[in-house]
């Protein structure tokens, strides 16, 4: 490069710092090294520009914030890096994602939990349906002991409770279970309840969240074509590429969960997907892996219409 | 066009095709049995059949369903609040798997096919979808914290040149071969000019006398063909002001040779001087300075260059590393 302090020495310095600046500049332009000037003249006089669109011109940043917090906040809702959706996002609960592990999490936190009031006012609620405690018409329904212990008029008011007539009636069943056996299990199993609603919130989170994304992309199940044999083939014939997807919710790991791999056409799926998963591809190595899909005998060929004319053509005058 | 198949995918089909290899995750399924044959589980729902048998009023039967939906909802399988999907006589477990069978199921019973294009439609939404989360994600970080201007990343840089681009366009046009693009680092040297007069034409013998007779060492004025050829600055101060001097039918000849058609160019120095080469557009030429500010080449129609540029011009420009 002949740097300023040169080219001073050679043209007039105006000449100079003018020819420096111009370099300078056109050597900020990508590419520029790699055309000629008639073909660059040529890009710059059809060159587009944001000349009119002042917001865009004299914006600071290539996309403002604002913008890119709107996408992210009304799209970024998965469970993917920066908040990208997973197909486990989209239709999980049929691989069991989040509510498998919450299940067995409720049954493993209920174990530890003495819920034998809880079970006695829902034993309550049958014995009171189905006649035991007295007849659910014409009534009277004595329920004999625990929180909603008391006589009662008929089935409606044995589970909501007594308000109208002399009898000694009690607060009702319902009233019992939500005034009384559970918010006393509340209380003596804080940390227990704490965890049971975490897990289900979860799922209540996930089904959210499946609901949300289907009617972002329009996909309602009850509305899909019945015995549709195309999406089958198209399934299949993608489950290599599915089976690249290794991502946490990924393809690959949601099609595993739901293949039946009690069945060779569940495992058959997964193997589709491992041989999408292999690297033989890009070696040297080549499996035996394609079937041929033409006829092992070519089918018969049709007498189709005449494509040339006879030999010598009609003679026209 | 068939397409070609592995043994693994005709075996996959054939199952398919009958509704078999995909199904409810068996985990899944067997913790809802365990949950639901939990003791307090079973009477409850126990509890909600009998009072269903017992016709027991609608209103009274919704609360069974939704008893702890609020304090605690796994002691009465109730839909947590917090679901958007609330039907009112369904309890949670049963709405879960209700949820995982529609996904694998038309009015027919079980269907695959559902699954594949349901699947299929989800995993292309989730794509784009994405490409659209991480690119605003990007956008704030991918250019390091450089950022030009719109029209600077819309135009490739060129509008930090001349943001008149239709003009400096057609004042480059009339260039035509004058300026080497792939040399830029040696604009406004009369040896870049002279090598690209060699380039596209050769040097004519009139600009070899004329730099001759200036004083140019004449072991330079020989090479001046060659294309790796060195001058020194003495000599190429005396072939500036030899341009100077080059008018008329050799000026002429040089314009032709480069294929230059700028109106008023007296004299062969004229083509080292952005004013005159960029009659149209030399007043909105700009240099973005290492200040990241953007400032004018020329100040004024008269061709006044703007010394303030130079203070922002880097350094490997402005001084020769010794």
């Amino acid at each position: 490069m002949t740097s300023l302090d040169r080219l001073n020495q050679i043209v007039p310095p105006d000449i100079a710092l003018a020819n420096k600046a111009l370099s300078v500049s056109m050597l900020q332009i990508t590419g520029i090294a790699s055309m000629n000037l008639p073909q660059f003249a040529n890009t710059v006089t059809n060159i587009q520009t944001t000349y009119g669109l002042p917001l865009i011109t004299n914006a600071t940043t290539a996309v403002p914030s604002n913008s890119a917090n709107a996408i992210v906040s009304k799209l970024g809702t998965g469970g993917g890096n920066n908040g990208t959706i997973t197909i486990s996002d989209a239709m999980g609960t049929i691989a069991g994602v989040v509510s498998a592990n919450a299940m067995q999490n409720t049954i493993n936190i209920t174990s530890t939990m003495n819920l034998g009031n809880l079970a006695n006012i829902y034993i309550d609620m049958t014995a009171t349906s189905n006649g035991s405690y007295g007849d659910i018409t014409s009534g009277p329904i004595t329920i004999p002991s625990g929180p909603a212990n008391g006589i009662y008029d008929n089935l409606y008011a044995a589970f909501n409770g007594q308000s109208i007539s002399g009898n000694t009636g009690g607060i009702g069943l319902i009233p019992a279970a939500t005034s009384n056996v559970i918010p006393s299990l509340l209380t003596a199993y804080p940390d227990q309840t704490a965890n049971l609603n975490s897990n289900w919130s979860n799922m209540a989170a996930q089904i959210n969240s499946e609901k949300s994304i289907q009617t972002q992309a329009g996909v309602n199940f009850s509305n899909l074509t019945p015995n549709s044999t195309s999406s089958i083939f198209s399934f299949v014939l993608s489950l290599p590429t599915y089976g690249q997807d290794t991502t946490v919710g990924g393809s690959a790991q949601f099609l595993e969960a739901v293949a039946d791999k009690t069945t060779i056409g569940g495992q058959a799926i997964v193997a589709t997907l491992r041989q999408g998963q292999s690297s033989l591809g890009a070696t040297g190595i080549k499996p035996s892996t394609n079937i041929p899909s033409n006829p092992s005998t070519p089918p018969p060929l049709a007498n189709l219409l005449p494509a040339q004319p006879p030999y010598p053509p009609p003679i026209t005058n | 066009m068939a397409s070609t198949l592995t043994p693994f995918q005709v075996t996959a089909t054939a199952n398919l095709l009958y509704n078999e290899g995909i199904s409810v995750n068996a985990e899944f399924l067997t913790n809802i049995v365990t949950y639901n044959n939990l003791p307090y589980v079973k009477d409850l729902k126990n509890a909600i059949a009998n009072a269903k048998t017992a016709n027991l009023a609608a209103n009274t039967l919704v609360q069974l369903y939704s008893l702890a939906e609020n304090t605690c909802p796994a002691l009465s399988d109730s839909i947590p609040s917090t679901s958007n999907i609330h039907p009112t006589e369904e309890l949670f477990s049963d709405l879960l798997v209700q949820i995982a069978n529609s996904y694998i199921s038309s009015g027919s019973g079980k269907d695959v096919s559902v699954f594949c294009q349901g699947f299929s439609a989800l995993v292309g939404y989730n794509g784009v979808t994405n490409s659209f989360i991480n690119s605003a994600v990007n956008s704030q970080s991918y250019l390091g914290g450089v950022f030009t201007g719109n029209d600077s990343l819309f135009t490739g840089g060129i509008t930090d040149v001349n943001v008149c681009t239709s003009l400096w366009g057609s004042d480059l046009q009339a260039l035509g071969g004058l300026i080497n693009l792939s040399n830029l680092a040696e604009l406004g040297t009369p040896l870049a000019l002279v090598k690209q007069l060699a380039k596209v034409g050769g040097i004519i013998p009139e600009i070899s006398l004329a730099f001759a007779n200036a004083g140019v060492n004449h072991d330079t004025v020989v090479k001046l063909n060659q294309p790796n050829v060195t001058v020194s600055d003495s000599d190429q101060k005396i072939m500036y002001a030899a341009m100077t001097q080059i008018t008329g039918t050799t000026l002429t000849q040089v314009l032709t040779l480069l294929g230059v058609t700028t109106p008023n160019i007296n004299t062969m120095a004229d083509l080292l001087n952005p004013y005159k080469i960029f009659p149209n557009s030399f007043q909105s030429l700009t240099v973005t300075g290492i200040n990241g500010v953007t400032q004018n080449i020329y100040l004024d129609s008269a061709g006044t260059v703007n010394s303030t540029v130079k203070q922002y011009l880097p350094l490997v420009a402005l001084n020769t590393l010794s």
